[in-house]
């Protein structure tokens, strides 16, 4: 969907790498979930560089309290853990003389991330959450061009994320505050939810790898979405069950360093030249803010196909995608034969674990990213009282 | 998202093997090198019809390769040449280790030697019109002989003017001469001359041949297209990058990071075969890696480059 994950409601376990807030909503509908690539990503292929590769993993636990405590509101809280490591491959070590090699060296980034986050639902459901964040990157086994001292090209960061996510379920609020049913079939209603996300990412330190004085800031960027469902619904389970749900997304970031040409930098406030009217709800993109789109659309939470596009600063490529949702395979058996899927342990599958399949591909006509793909399994459990 | 600047400076760099003439001494001064300069020896191919002494001469050139002509599959190469047109020395007795003079495209300068001093004519216009012969210019009392320069009349041709107590001018000496390019040829005496009338004159006259008709053979040219590995690597803030193209293609030279987003569109047009240099400055970049993208053609060829500060 155009890498807005940000301000979308999602159950992907990778989703609070992009928002912390994602793991506080999550949690309150779902207890675990686990997500690695399947396999690492060979990372912009058109490069034709071996090793150069991307891959990333979450775990994510939490559960909701509100049962527990007889709470009027649900009231969940979570923590994960998240890896991201990209490979940059193997790299060609020379000296100010010529192109002649001298040597190889391989590059690395990882980010491991702890979440904890907190979800509220009281008619909307909110998810707050912070990624505590711990950056390693290897670029070079030495800065100088000889290797003969000035140490390694390495460097270390701490950095936080904040994020927030809301999901406003409109038609079904409307429906509550009215105190009348909206089901145009006997269990089956249309919906209408509403999102938003936000959020601050990479705020810390500089970074410092050989020269102090020329420490890099941290990529500090400030995001934010809104996107809009709608469809039809069954609520005869245990869960509401989209039978039915078109999504459309629209989410805008800003990378917040200002650099000058003395190679000093600093940080803007708030959302940077990210304009939320503009960029966000007007769709329009400038030469700042980087614009994504997406759709998707979801046939019974079984099948979902999506697409979408990135249009910022030297970067526009587009989305493609689809997921393949066991549970709602198993809940549609369910549905079309309520003996089967009810009285059997596919049923009770289907009513506790999911496993999902993801598969993403860009296209771009300028951009090297073109050609890249990743694929992600992803489980979930939820529905379990304790 | 502000990007960071980059600072580009160019060079190019050629390799090829000189086939055309007059210009065979090229092939002395291989690697061809836009903006270099070479001096080398020549004898002049003039034909001494005075009846006094005109030498044929011989001495140096220089030459300087002042750009790629535009040919699809070979190389070609524009070259200036600056050389000694025509030396002649009346009057042994006189120094004739003048010094010629540096003339641009559209100029030539005549320098007259006299036995005390010398005197210097050239243009001030880009556009000199050659009127006539006459008057006769006879600007020092002492000079028997004065050459004024002049700029091509319809069929390209300047003549250099005498000046004597008779009434007859004649013309000892003509150049082609092509506005805006320079001197392109000459020598061709249309006499009568008059017996003695250069006699106390030692003169020199430069000038300046532009031609774009050097064209390499192709023998020493690179095979293929090859991006080669950026120097140094790991850098900081300079890099150098290195790239070869056999023929005359459009190129796109860029940068980009790992996103894949591009940082710096370093080149993108028309290049003539050879190798090329370009010097990046990453000041306004942070620490990391990009990666340099060069296409040529259908061929596309990706370097790895780490900037750390």
């Amino acid at each position: 969907m155009g890498g807005t994950s940000a301000s979308q409601p999602t159950r992907d376990a990778l989703a609070p790498i992009s928002n912390p807030g994602q793991l506080g909503y999550f949690t309150l509908d779902n207890i675990f979930s686990a997500s690695t690539y399947t396999p690492r990503t060979a990372w912009l292929p058109q490069y034709n560089i071996d090793g150069l590769t991307y891959g990333t993993k979450a775990v994510n636990i939490g559960y909701n309290v509100r049962d527990l405590f007889s709470l009027p509101f649900s009231l969940s809280a979570g923590v994960g853990y998240s890896e991201v490591r990209i490979d940059m491959g193997t790299f060609t070590l020379t000296n100010s003389s010529g192109p002649t090699p001298i040597g190889t060296f391989n590059s690395n980034e990882t980010s491991e991330s702890i979440c904890a986050a907190v979800g509220v639902e009281y008619y909307a459901k909110i998810g707050v959450g912070l990624n505590f964040k711990r950056i390693a990157s290897n670029l070079s086994p030495t800065v100088t061009e000889q290797g003969d001292g000035g140490g390694p090209g390495t460097a270390h960061a701490s950095a936080t994320d904040i994020g927030v996510l809301i999901d406003l379920p409109v038609a079904r609020v409307a429906s509550q505050l009215a105190g009348t049913s909206i089901d145009i079939a006997p269990n089956i209603a249309p919906f209408l939810d509403l999102s938003f996300g936000y959020v601050k990412a990479n705020v810390g330190d500089k970074v410092v790898y050989d020269d102090e004085a020329q420490a890099d800031p941290l990529p500090r960027t400030a995001i934010a979405g809104l996107g809009v469902e709608f469809g039809v619904s069954s609520h005869a389970g245990p869960s509401e069950w989209k039978l039915a749900s078109f999504r459309l997304a629209r989410q805008a970031d800003d990378l917040l360093i200002v650099r000058y040409a003395s190679g000093s930098s600093n940080y803007q406030s708030g959302l940077g030249d990210l304009k939320f009217v503009d960029n966000v709800i007007l769709g329009k993109a400038n030469d700042k803010a980087t614009l994504r789109k997406g759709w998707q659309v979801g046939v019974a939470e079984f099948l979902y196909i999506r697409g979408g596009s990135v249009n910022g600063p030297g970067l526009v490529y587009s989305t493609s995608g689809y997921s393949i949702c066991l549970g709602g395979l198993l809940t549609l058996v369910g549905f079309v034969s309520p003996s089967l899927g009810k009285e059997s342990w596919l049923g009770f599958v289907g009513d506790h674990f999911d496993i999902q399949y993801h598969s993403c591909e860009y296209g771009s006509t300028t951009s090297p990213i073109s050609g890249t793909s990743s694929a992600a399994l992803n489980l979930v459990v939820k529905g379990f009282a304790f | 998202m502000r990007l960071g600047a980059i600072v580009i400076t160019a060079q190019v760099y050629l390799a090829g093997t000189v086939s055309a003439t007059p210009l065979d001494s090229l092939v002395d001064f291989l690697p061809l090198h836009v903006g270099n300069t070479w001096t080398y020896s020549y004898t002049a191919k003039v034909v001494d019809q005075l009846p006094f002494t005109v030498l044929n001469d011989s001495g140096t050139s220089l030459l300087s390769i002042v750009g790629v002509a535009a040919d699809q599959d070979t190389a070609s190469w524009t070259v200036r040449e600056r050389k000694v047109i025509r030396r002649h020395f009346s009057n042994p007795a006189i120094p004739s280790d003048t010094s010629y003079s540096i003339v641009d495209s559209t100029t030539f300068t005549l320098i007259e030697v006299l036995s005390d001093r010398h005197r210097i004519y050239r243009t001030d216009s880009e556009t000199p019109i050659w009127t006539s012969v006459v008057p006769w210019f006879q600007d020092l009392s002492d000079t028997t002989c004065i050459f004024r320069y002049a700029a091509a009349n319809d069929s390209g041709i300047v003549r250099l003017g005498t000046h004597s107590s008779s009434p007859y001018p004649r013309y000892v000496y003509t150049v082609s001469f092509q506005n805006g390019v320079g001197v392109i040829g000459g020598s061709t005496f249309t006499g009568p001359y008059i017996t003695g009338l250069l006699e106390s004159v030692n003169y020199t006259l430069t000038g300046e041949a532009i031609t774009s008709s050097v064209r390499g053979d192709g023998s020493d040219l690179p095979e293929g297209v090859r991006l080669l590995q950026n120097y140094p690597n790991p850098f900081n803030p300079t890099t150098t990058i290195r790239y070869t193209i056999p023929r005359r293609s459009h190129i796109t030279l860029a940068i980009y990071n790992p996103l894949g987003q591009l940082i710096s569109m370093l080149l993108n047009g028309d290049e003539g075969p050879g190798e090329h240099a370009v010097t990046i400055d990453g000041t306004g970049l942070a620490s990391g890696v990009y990666f340099c993208r060069l296409q040529a053609g259908s061929v596309v060829q990706t370097r790895s480059m780490v900037l750390i500060r």
